[in-house]
């Protein structure tokens, strides 16, 4: 081919290509014109193309460089193209990368999990671990850019791209006088101890993490990332923590594979103080033999870094300074600092990171350091040595919000008591918590359940013994009341299905309401203690709506609506609004249960109202839209129960919309996939009420689907079983309305064993326990239709049962009244078909009074009406048949 | 290195709508190659040497990377293509002559396999061989083709870089790859 025949060529092939295939061959003998010769070299070209294989469109170094990642250089995740592989580790790789959608350029570090483990509990993980860093916003901590999915699904978080030099090559490179190398190790421990306090602990601090940029500002990368170690089993734990530690920089505890605390940070901070005064580690070791890194790390001790420096001579004094006047700068106080972070009990080296930041200030200032003051008294404890770690992912959070806490306090007391006295009661309480970590390792392994227990116990014990000296100190006393709050959490959601400690749970959301209380009342104009006050409600009505103390809900809803309509009114602050916005969902889903249905859709769409204010003002923010589609739900639901069936389907097929583009945005957002698949489950519902039943059963086995792969990714969460549950019951009801009764009767089953094993695990979780008595008697009724009395009787019977306990404990709830009548009725239309005319008409007196009280407090209910109306036809059927005989 | 200030180079050769390779390269060819030494002494062993990283690195520590004008960037890039296609060529035979009997031959065959995955493999030697016969046809062309494969530009760079519209560049690209699909093939 020459010049003259391609310029004729490629117009035609490029006009081919744009047009695309069809038509294809009369475009080409309409451009061609009978140079037949033209039209065949054309054509051979055009069958080149190949969509699906067309390797030019990667990259050439991607050819040369194959990277061994999952993820190719050149490649494009989302709006980022990957330039280069910084590294590679368990869960996945950390790329250079290149954010190419913009007016201008922004390098990133991309971090990517590796293809073939994103499975649910990983990417919850993964998900958790870009909550915390995007908390983590500080000017030494490389931050949280972005975060999102490939096309394929796989998440990814965009952090700040560090260009710079590690803190170690740092100081000597620029020759750095001792005053600026303290100076720059300060900045790190405020970032650490900014983590900390944000309960998180880094784990794996080493110069490679602490980087230094062409303006002198150190920055710590790769946080979080132990966040990211597997749950179970227990040995990939184990494996997996020691990969993670660099030997160099591990503390004891952490060669020992033992749970780690803030204290291991500290420890790592010990090393690279002593690398940056003394030019070389504290220990050597070749780091290829275990038992080796054992002996070095956990039993001998360091020389002092004036020692080493001079006995050693590794680095050369900065400019200015001989080798001994250096050396000597570093005797005493800088010596003692340092090799106090490196002992090898935890409890014993400093309590905190801001501690060891006071110590460097101090002599900086010229003042003395606690290090050699010698005023510290240790109670030494020696701990059975272990090598096995018994750390699951939840016990770290509590351990590192206890030594976040105890950073707090110690701050705080310090400024409002005698220090000694203060020293000494914190490493009461540091002593505490340390003893108990030990405890639970031992526990753990016997019983998780009973660990995870006694841990909360523990944490509020000491959180308690910390209240009791807080009066006076509001920065101190609004610490602990989130710190209770966090607690109430943890017994309340995060343990939910083991520990099932509702009653303790709400003694802690109730400690922090009273702290709050306490704070309000001092500052009574103050829009953010409202807040927190109403947090603090919302929480404790969380509690009572879940132990089935529907008043007690309602009440301290109520009264969580009234403080923040106060605060609004102060401050039209948007989380003022959010606030406002929950607290009003929260009033309408407690009324729905226990009050009128025109007066839980007010709150429903009061809350509506607000959050679409908020929308409109943040239109792309995921989390309005996720409170708009459930709002949706709920509102949907009240319609439906009042018979506008038509209202409540376009309410269900809106949160649908809404729960579909929330998706599209997020693929691998766990939460947004389950407002999904409860989305389905609601159309399913709506669909079925008016009737529609293919349509019905499509949704609700798109949503069954769904549910049944988020269970099989987390098989043990209990929410999931729940959730599972009432797909099938949902399902089961469906069928029994298609007049499937068969497979029907089998999704009852289903369902009944789906709750009853959370019922189980959980014995204050009524709800549940609830659930299985609704199944049981919806399942009845389909047997009822079956023509199978007998069963049906005993089924009802049973639930019954249940239900009369349960209305005696909680006598507010329209559900289970309803429930309780629904059982009345269903025995008395049994024995009817048995022919028991006397019992039947007994069980329908029952149930009538109980229905007709419902309707008195809540009159649009359909569902009310229909069985009240349903009692007396079968009592006149009754009574007409008595007649007759 | 030179004393002016790399970002006014660049400014003025945007301005003047020409690429300046005479002007830049050598400064850039001397923080690459300061870059790869650099980076080889610090025992980085287990990474291969990967030039589209050492050019952004060259062009962060040549310009930095804070409010920088996209086209400047995208300048920098054309400029650096040709550099990446030199090296790259030079290390794809570098490798043709281990696998062909080297002591890594174990170590590279097992790389490949991992690499391409369901990806057809490319011989980017023969690519090289192709698009010099495309230079003889349509230097602009050919031109496309490097700043693409070879530099990793996306179309709208390139229509940048080139100043000439998106739309063309696409065209050029979806003839050339067919072009060079033939010529690998009959060669």
């Amino acid at each position: 081919m020459d010049q003259k025949r391609w310029k004729k060529i490629k117009p035609i092939l490029e006009d081919a290509l744009a047009a695309g295939p069809v038509g294809r061959t009369a475009f080409l003998h309409k451009a061609c014109g009978d140079d037949a010769g033209l039209f065949d070299e054309v054509r051979e070209l055009l069958d080149l193309e190949n969509e699906d294989s067309d390797p030019l469109e990667r990259s050439a170094h991607s050819y040369v460089f194959p990277s061994n990642g999952g993820s190719a250089t050149g490649d494009h995740i989302d709006k980022y193209k990957i330039i280069s592989e910084l590294g590679t580790g368990g869960m996945g790789s950390v790329y250079l990368a290149e954010r190419v959608d913009g007016a201008y350029t922004q390098m990133v570090a991309l971090k990517l999990i590796k293809e073939g483990i994103d499975s649910g509990e990983v990417l919850a993980r993964f998900f958790n671990e870009r909550q915390i860093l995007a908390t983590l916003q500080h000017d030494n901590i490389a931050h949280l850019i972005d975060g999102g999915a490939t096309d394929k699904g796989r998440p990814f978080l965009a952090m700040e791209y560090i260009e710079g030099v590690p803190i170690t090559e740092y100081v000597t490179e620029n020759d750095m006088a001792l005053d600026a190398r303290l100076s720059l190790f300060a900045a790190i421990c405020s970032a650490v101890s900014f983590a900390h306090k944000n309960l998180v602990i880094h784990r794996d601090l080493k110069p490679s993490n602490i980087l230094v940029n062409k303006d002198g500002v150190p920055k710590l990368l790769d946080f979080g990332i132990a966040k990211l170690l597997p749950k179970e089993p227990a040995e990939a734990v184990t494996r997996t923590q020691h990969f993670v530690f660099t030997p160099e920089y591990a503390s004891p505890e952490q060669v020992r594979g033992e749970i780690l605390t803030t204290a291991t940070d500290i420890y790592s901070l010990g090393v690279i103080l002593y690398e940056l005064l003394a030019g070389q580690r504290p220990y050597r070791t070749d780091g290829s033999n275990i038992s080796q890194i054992f002996h070095v790390v956990c039993e001998s001790n360091p020389a002092a870094p004036s020692r080493a420096l001079i006995r050693t001579g590794g680095e050369k004094a900065p400019a200015g300074d001989s080798r001994p006047g250096f050396a000597s700068k570093l005797k005493g106080d800088l010596d003692n600092i340092v090799l106090k972070a490196l002992r090898k009990e935890p409890e014993r080296r400093y309590s905190s990171v801001d501690q060891l930041l006071e110590d460097i200030q101090c002599y900086l200032d010229g003042l003395p350091v606690s290090a050699s003051s010698g005023t510290w008294k240790y109670r030494t404890a020696k701990f059975i040595r272990r090598n096995r770690i018994a750390a699951a992912g939840v016990l770290l959070i509590i351990i590192t919000l206890l030594g976040g806490l105890a950073a707090t306090m110690y701050q705080a007391r310090i400024a409002s008591v005698e220090r000694t006295k203060a020293e000494n009661r914190f490493n009461d309480v540091r002593q505490l918590a340390n003893s108990f970590v030990f405890e639970i390792n031992d526990e753990i392994e016997k019983s998780p359940i009973k660990a995870r227990s006694l841990l909360v116990e523990r944490a509020v014990q000491y959180l308690d013994r910390l209240a009791s000296e807080s009066e006076g100190d509001d920065s101190l006393t609004a610490e602990l009341a989130a710190a209770y709050e966090k607690i109430g959490d943890v017994q309340a959601e995060l343990f939910k299905p083991n520990l099932g400690n509702a009653g303790a749970a709400l003694e802690s959301q109730n400690k922090a309401l009273q702290l709050r209380s306490g704070l309000l009342a001092k500052k009574p104009d103050d829009a953010s203690r409202m807040i927190d006050v109403a947090s603090s409600r919302i929480k404790a009505g969380d509690i009572l709506t879940l132990t089935g103390d529907i008043h007690g809900a309602a009440e301290s809803y109520r009264l969580a609506v009234e403080i923040s309509e106060r605060a609004a009114a102060n401050d039209q602050d948007v989380n003022v609004r959010k606030q406002l916005s929950s607290a009003y969902l929260r009033l309408g889903q407690v009324i729905l249960r226990s009050g009128s249905l025109s007066e839980s859709l007010q709150n429903y769409q009061k809350a509506f109202e607000i959050n679409r204010q908020l929308l409109l003002a943040d239109p792309a923010n995921t989390v309005y839209i996720l409170r708009q589609g459930i709002a949706h739900q709920y509102i949907g639901y009240v319609r439906m129960l009042m018979g506008n069936t038509e209202g409540a389907n376009s309410d269900f097929e809106e949160s649908l919309r809404s729960a579909n583009d929330l998706v599209a945005l997020e693929p691998k957002n766990m939460r947004f996939q389950r407002n999904l698949g409860d989305s389905y489950l609601w159309v399913g519902i709506g669909y079925r009420e008016s009737g529609r039943l293919a349509d019905s059963l499509a949704n609700i086995r798109r949503s069954t689907d769904m549910q049944r792969s988020f269970l099989d990714a987390d098989r043990e969460n209990f929410g999931e079983r729940n959730a599972m549950a009432d797909c099938w019951i949902e399902l089961a009801l469906t069928d029994t309305k298609s007049t499937n009764y068969k497979a029907a009767i089998t999704a009852f089953e289903t369902a009944i064993s789906g709750y009853s094993s959370v019922a189980e695990g959980d014995k204050n979780d009524l709800s549940a326990l609830v659930q299985i008595q609704v199944s049981r008697r919806s399942m009845a009724d389909t047997l009822l239709k079956m023509n199978n009395a007998g069963a049906a009787l005993k089924n009802y019977q049973e639930a019954l049962k249940v239900m009369k306990e349960m209305t005696l404990r909680d006598p507010n709830n329209l559900d289970w009244q309803y429930e309780l009548a629904g059982c009345y009725l269903g025995i008395g239309k049994s024995l009817k078909a048995l022919n028991d005319t006397i019992g039947a008409t007994k069980s329908l007196n029952e149930a009538a009074p109980v229905l007709e009280a419902l309707i008195t407090i809540s009159p649009e209910n359909v569902r009310f009406r229909r069985s009240r109306d349903e009692t007396i036809e079968v009592l006149t059927a009754l009574t007409k048949s008595r007649n007759a005989i | 290195m030179n004393d002016r200030p790399i970002t006014k180079i660049l400014a003025e050769l945007r301005a003047e709508g020409r690429e300046g390779f005479d002007e830049l390269l050598p400064m850039v060819y001397a923080e690459l190659r300061r870059l790869a030494g650099h980076h080889l002494s610090r025992e980085r062993a287990e990474h291969t040497l990967q030039p589209t990283a050492l050019v952004h690195e060259a062009y962060i520590r040549l310009i930095g990377q804070n409010a920088i004008e996209w086209q400047d960037r995208t300048h920098f890039f054309g400029i650096a293509s040709r550099l990446m296609r030199e090296i790259l060529i030079e290390h794809a035979r570098t490798r043709n002559r281990l696998k062909r009997g080297g002591e890594h031959k174990t170590q590279i065959a097992l790389d490949d396999a991992v690499s391409f995955g369901d990806q057809k493999p490319l011989d980017v030697l023969a690519v090289n061989e192709a698009l010099t016969k495309l230079e003889e046809l349509d230097a602009q062309q050919a031109r496309v083709v490097e700043l693409r494969f070879f530099g990793g530009l996306t179309i709208d760079e390139i229509a940048e870089v080139m100043k000439i519209s998106p739309a063309t560049i696409k065209r050029e690209w979806s003839s050339a790859k067919l072009f060079l699909y033939k010529t690998l093939k009959d060669s």
